[in-house]
C-alpha cells in the first residue's frame, strides 16, 4: 500500500467518462465495456489529473470527508488499484502529462 | 453500442428522468459522394458550422451531460477537420461514432484516423450483392470502397459495425448478409422501417418489403438465433402491453434523452423529427432546451396516450415512432399503418418460430 501512495495517477488514454447525477460513467475503449463510480469514487475521480499522487488524492479527500487518513489511504489504494487494473487509470512515478 | 447492457439501461434511465441529453447526433455536413435513394437530408447548401464552431457545439454538449456522439453526414469524411473534430470530441470524454459510407476511407487516410481514438466505425451496407448495394447508392464501386475500408479499419484494430436498411432489395438475403459481417469480424445490425424523409419525400418508399416478404425477413432473422429463443420469448413476454408500468413511460427518447444538431448547428428533437429548436451556437442550450414549447409537450406524452395501442398484442414486436405518425397521419398519436403491418409480421414470424421448435 505504501508504495502505490507515492505514485501519480491519470486516467487512461481514450476513456470516455461523464458524470450524470453526481456518478461517474466510464468507457474502456479497448472493450467498450462501461463502468459506474458511485459518489465519493466520483469525486476522487474528478480530482485526478496526472499531477498528483495517490497520496494528494487523500489529502483532497480528507478536506472533504470526515474520515481518518489512513482509513482513507486504505480505501483509495484499493480504488486506484481496481481501476488501474480495469485500465481506467494509470500510475508512474512521475507526473503523466 | 457500449457493452455491459445494465450500466448503459440505468444510464439511460437516470437521463431520462432529468431529461439530460445524452445521446447526440452530429450531421457534420449535409455534402454526400453517394446518392442513396432513401437518404433524409437535404443536400443544399449553407454555410457549415466551422471547426470552432463544431468544438463550442461539443462544449455545450458535454456541460450538458451528452456523453455518446455520433458523427454522421451526409458524408462526414468530405470535413476537412473531421480528424480535428473526432480527437476533439475523444479529448472532452465523449464516446464517439463516426458514421461514413467507408467510400473516401483508404490507406493514405484510415491510420490518421485510428489516432484520434473514435470508438465505434458504422457503415451502411444494403446487400451482400455489388451490382445491387451500387444501384441503391446510386455509385458504382461504392461497394468495394466500404468493403475495404471496413477491412482496413479492422485490420487496424477499430470496431466496425454494418447497418442495414432490410428492404425488398435484400430481404431475402438475410442468411448471406449476416455471412458477410461475420466474415469481417462485424456485428450488423438493421431494421426496416424506411420511412417519409423530413423533406416529406415519398418515392422510396416502394422499397418497403410487402407483407409476406417482412415475415420472411423476420423469419429468416428468428432462424439465425433460435437457440436464444427462450430468451427471446421472455423478452417478448416482458414488453406486452402493460397499462401500469406504460402510464408512466415516454413514447421514445426525443427530446428527452436524444437530440440531433445539423450541420448550421441547429437543435432538433432527434433523427426523424424536422422541426428545429433553437441554433447551438447562438441560443442559449439550457432555454431551448426548457423552454421549446414543443419538446415541453411532447415530454408529457405517454405510451398509453396512443389510444389504439392499448392492448394491441402486437405491442411487444412494435417500434413506435411518433415523428413518423406525424409524418404520414399528422397526429404523433396515431399508428402509421407502416407500423401496425412491421410489427404484424414480426409477430407471426415469432409465433412460427416459436411453433416450429
Ligand atoms: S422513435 Fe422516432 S421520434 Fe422517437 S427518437 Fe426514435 S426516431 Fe425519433
Ligand atoms: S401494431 Fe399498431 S396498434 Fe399495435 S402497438 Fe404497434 S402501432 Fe400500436
Amino acid at each position: 500500500m505504501s508504495s502505490i501512495l507515492n505514485k501519480f495517477v491519470a486516467r487512461a488514454d481514450n476513456i470516455a467518462y461523464r458524470t450524470v447525477a453526481d456518478e461517474a460513467v466510464i468507457m474502456t475503449p479497448a472493450d467498450s465495456m462501461l463502468h459506474e463510480l458511485n459518489e465519493v469514487a466520483t469525486s476522487i475521480f474528478a480530482n485526478i489529473n496526472g499531477k498528483r499522487t495517490v497520496r494528494e488524492l487523500c489529502k483532497l479527500a480528507f478536506n472533504e470527508y470526515e474520515v481518518e487518513m489512513a482509513r482513507l489511504e486504505a480505501d483509495i489504494s484499493t480504488l486506484i488499484g481496481e481501476l488501474e487494473k480495469k485500465n481506467i487509470l494509470q500510475l508512474s512515478d512521475a507526473p503523466i502529462n | 453500442m457500449p457493452r455491459s447492457t445494465k450500466i448503459f439501461k440505468r444510464l439511460q434511465q437516470k437521463a431520462e428522468k432529468r431529461r439530460i441529453p445524452l445521446n447526440a447526433l452530429f450531421e457534420l455536413t449535409h455534402r454526400c459522394n453517394l446518392r442513396c435513394s432513401h437518404c433524409y437530408v437535404d443536400n443544399e447548401n449553407h454555410t457549415e458550422l466551422t471547426t470552432d464552431g463544431v468544438k463550442k457545439a461539443l462544449d455545450i454538449l458535454k456541460d450538458n451531460g451528452t456523453f455518446f456522439v455520433i458523427f454522421t453526414g451526409g458524408e462526414a469524411m468530405l470535413r476537412s477537420d473531421i480528424y480535428e473534430i473526432l480527437t476533439y470530441a475523444k479529448i472532452s470524454g465523449f464516446v464517439t461514432t463516426l458514421f461514413t459510407s467507408g467510400t473516401i476511407i483508404d490507406g493514405n487516410n484510415a491510420e490518421r484516423l485510428i489516432k484520434t481514438g473514435t470508438d465505434d466505425y458504422e457503415m451502411s451496407i444494403y446487400s451482400d450483392i455489388p451490382s445491387d448495394h451500387d444501384a441503391l447508392t446510386g455509385v458504382d464501386g461504392s461497394f468495394k470502397r466500404t468493403m475495404g475500408a471496413a477491412r482496413l479499419l479492422k485490420s487496424l484494430g477499430a470496431k466496425v459495425t454494418l447497418k442495414t436498411v432490410w428492404s425488398k432489395l435484400n430481404f431475402a438475403r438475410v442468411k448471406e448478409m449476416y455471412a458477410l459481417a461475420d466474415k469481417l469480424g462485424c456485428e450488423l445490425r438493421g431494421a426496416p422501417y424506411i420511412s417519409v424523409t423530413n423533406s416529406g419525400d415519398t418515392a422510396h418508399l416502394n422499397t418497403r418489403c410487402n407483407d409476406d416478404e417482412l415475415t420472411e425477413l423476420f423469419s429468416s432473422m428468428y432462424e439465425l438465433q433460435k437457440e436464444r429463443i427462450d430468451e427471446t420469448f421472455n423478452e417478448v413476454r416482458s414488453k406486452e402491453y402493460d397499462y401500469e408500468t406504460l402510464k408512466d413511460k415516454r413514447i421514445c427518447g426525443a427530446c428527452v434523452t436524444k437530440l440531433r444538431i445539423d450541420p448550421y448547428g441547429n437543435i432538433y428533437p432527434c433523427v426523424a423529427f424536422g422541426n428545429a429548436m433553437g441554433n447551438i451556437t447562438e441560443d442559449d442550450f439550457k432555454s431551448v432546451w426548457s423552454g421549446d414549447s414543443f419538446a415541453k409537450s411532447f415530454c408529457e406524452l405517454r405510451v398509453t396516450d396512443i389510444k389504439k395501442c392499448r392492448d394491441c398484442d402486437r405491442f411487444a414486436f412494435c417500434r413506435y415512432c411518433p415523428a413518423d405518425s406525424l409524418k404520414e397521419c399528422s397526429d404523433m398519436l396515431i399508428p402509421t399503418d407502416e407500423m401496425c403491418r412491421v410489427a404484424k409480421a414480426h409477430r407471426t414470424a415469432f409465433y412460427n418460430t416459436m411453433k416450429k421448435i
